[in-house]
């Protein structure tokens, strides 16, 4: 059945499944931190080198190869940059050493963002107790870990051609963030997957050749979301804003599935709740963000037209390019009458731009300051999805002639 | 037509190749890392270039003592960098403000009355009163 769908090719299946492995691994392992446990790497990579079994495909040995160097990269580098010294494996130092993932919650040292969350952190936790010790090398390798499930998903769910182009564009678009031990390029690219999944939801929904069945797409979907809304504060704003343009596709379906699907959806955020928000509430930990007089510093910011002409020049700097490649996919789409695959993703690519334009007006530091070190990094996530969905759009296009011509 | 079109497939394939190749060496040559330090990776006590030689002479002397926690100097708690490194450097062993011994690079930043514990090049600890 899978074999004739252009857009799935059911060759493809175990790099599939093994990217749903890999991505259920990562949160087991945190909840197994959760309760003094770890996961051992080792079955994360065993579970990884069954893409081997794909070693006739090209996308395969693209995809070895890549993972190969940055393994390398990793291995020759330290961890320097402030937000991976000072939050990520900080957290993740605490994890081994007191072997909970709940150790940052005593709020030591206050600067340390110990609302975080630590799916990330809990990996490469894991990886140093692999080894035996904490040293400023070894943990890095999570980064890596963590990139390869998504890496996988765009594996299976492209072909060569599409592949190799979305993977240069990680590289373009994430630059240096994807392996300095930021947490930003990793949910970039977790995000990007999500909305090329969800474009395959909606693809799903109403048509003729998407014969994936719709549990695959929303349990792979739901694990992505799990994913995202441990990465990082903003994985909650992405994790929602995805899921409310989620919803509309249950419109079409009938009653009982809508109601599965739904409930299969809403674990992910159940799962967070428990394993992460709760703890926090508990130990009365709270973010910088939405501190209280949010709506003072919002007007403060709106009436200052120096801070408003400097965010705007800063989005426009990072995003402007992004937005005019999202105007033409959008109108490229219309035009092939394949709008509803692309409309609910560019739908989350502007709503997250523009939250994120909104947190920066509410910001409680200097807008100078958290533009300079901030920016970049933040706005990288809806400019990756552009990416992989102009990549999708136009694949699938050509996929979807080809599909017509020779079936 | 149809041997148009998989012609420019072909093409396209190897564009892709060559686009994603040239992308990788750029992203290999910009990245900070040395190949040499591969063979290092898996040393126990590897360093980071952020870490100074003050704070990785405070780690040989909480690894010596006892205490569990430490104290800096006024001068090293007023630079934010030094703060920040030997909190995370140092970690499981905690850096506290106060019924700790005190890392002072020179026994005039602290108050009269202090005991050397312990000494390195650029750092010593005192247990002050």
């Amino acid at each position: 059945m899978i074999a004739h769908n252009p857009l799935f090719s059911s060759k493809f299946d175990v790099l599939w499944g093994v990217a749903a492995f890999l991505l259920a691994f990562n949160l087991l392992n945190t909840l197994a931190w959760a309760f003094g446990f770890y996961l051992h790497p080792v079955a994360y990579c065993v579970a990884a080198s069954l893409i081997l079994l794909e070693w006739r495909k090209s996308n395969m040995w693209v995809l070895f190869a890549t993972i190969s160097v940055f393994v390398v990269i990793t291995l020759g580098s330290s961890i320097a940059v402030w937000d991976a010294r000072s939050i990520w494996f900080f957290h993740a130092k605490r994890i081994f050493f007191e072997a909970t993932l709940y150790a940052q919650l005593d709020k030591y040292p206050g600067w340390s963002h110990s609302d975080y969350p630590t799916l990330f952190p809990a990996l490469a936790a894991s990886v140093a107790r692999a080894f035996g010790y904490w040293n400023e090398t070894l943990p890095k390798l999570a980064v890596v870990l963590l990139l390869t499930p998504a890496l996988l998903f765009f594996a299976s769910a492209f072909r060569t051609a599409s592949f190799n182009f979305l993977l240069a564009g990680v590289l373009i678009v994430c630059g240096s963030a994807l392996l300095n031990g930021n947490v930003d390029a990793i949910l970039a690219l977790y995000c990007a997957a999500a909305s090329v999944l969800l474009a395959k939801i909606y693809y799903k929904a109403l048509d003729r050749v998407e014969n994936t069945p719709g549990w695959y797409l929303n349990a792979m979907f739901a694990l992505f979301l799990a994913n995202i809304l441990l990465l990082k504060n903003e994985g909650l704003l992405a994790a929602l804003m995805l899921w409310v343009c989620w919803l509309p596709h249950l419109y079409s379906r009938p009653a009982k599935s809508a109601i599965s699907q739904l409930a299969i959806l809403s674990l992910p955020f159940i799962f967070y709740f428990f394993v992460w928000k709760l703890p926090l509430i508990n130990n009365q930990v709270t973010g910088d963000t939405f501190l209280p007089g949010m709506q003072a510093r919002l007007f403060a910011t709106l009436s200052n037209a120096d801070d408003l002409i400097e965010l705007t020049a800063t989005f426009a700097r990072i995003c402007g390019f992004y937005i005019a490649c999202l105007a033409l996919i959008v109108a490229f789409s219309i035009r092939q009458k394949m709008a509803i695959r692309v409309i609910p993703i560019a739908v989350f690519i502007c709503g997250y731009w523009a939250a994120l334009f909104v947190i920066y007006l509410m910001s409680p530091h200097g807008l100078t300051w958290i533009l300079a070190t901030s920016a970049d990094r933040t706005w990288m996530v809806p400019n990756l999805c552009v990416v992989a969905l102009g990549i999708y759009a136009l694949g699938s296009q050509r996929l979807e002639i080809n599909h017509t011509k020779f079936a | 037509m149809i041997k148009r079109a998989r012609l420019t497939k072909r093409y396209m394939l190897y564009l892709s190749y060559a686009f994603l190749l040239v992308v990788l060496v750029f992203f290999t040559k910009n990245e900070p890392w040395r190949f040499q330090d591969i063979a290092i990776a898996t040393d126990k006590d590897r360093p980071s270039p952020a870490i100074l030689q003050i704070i990785l002479d405070m780690k040989v002397i909480a690894g010596a003592g006892t205490s569990k926690s430490f104290q800096l100097s006024p001068p090293l708690l007023a630079d934010p960098y030094i703060v920040q490194r030997a909190t995370e450097f140092l970690y499981p062993y905690q850096i506290v403000d106060k019924n700790a011994p005190t890392f002072a690079v020179d026994r005039n930043e602290l108050v009269k009355g202090c005991q050397l514990i312990a000494k390195r090049t650029a750092v010593a600890a005192y247990d002050c009163p």
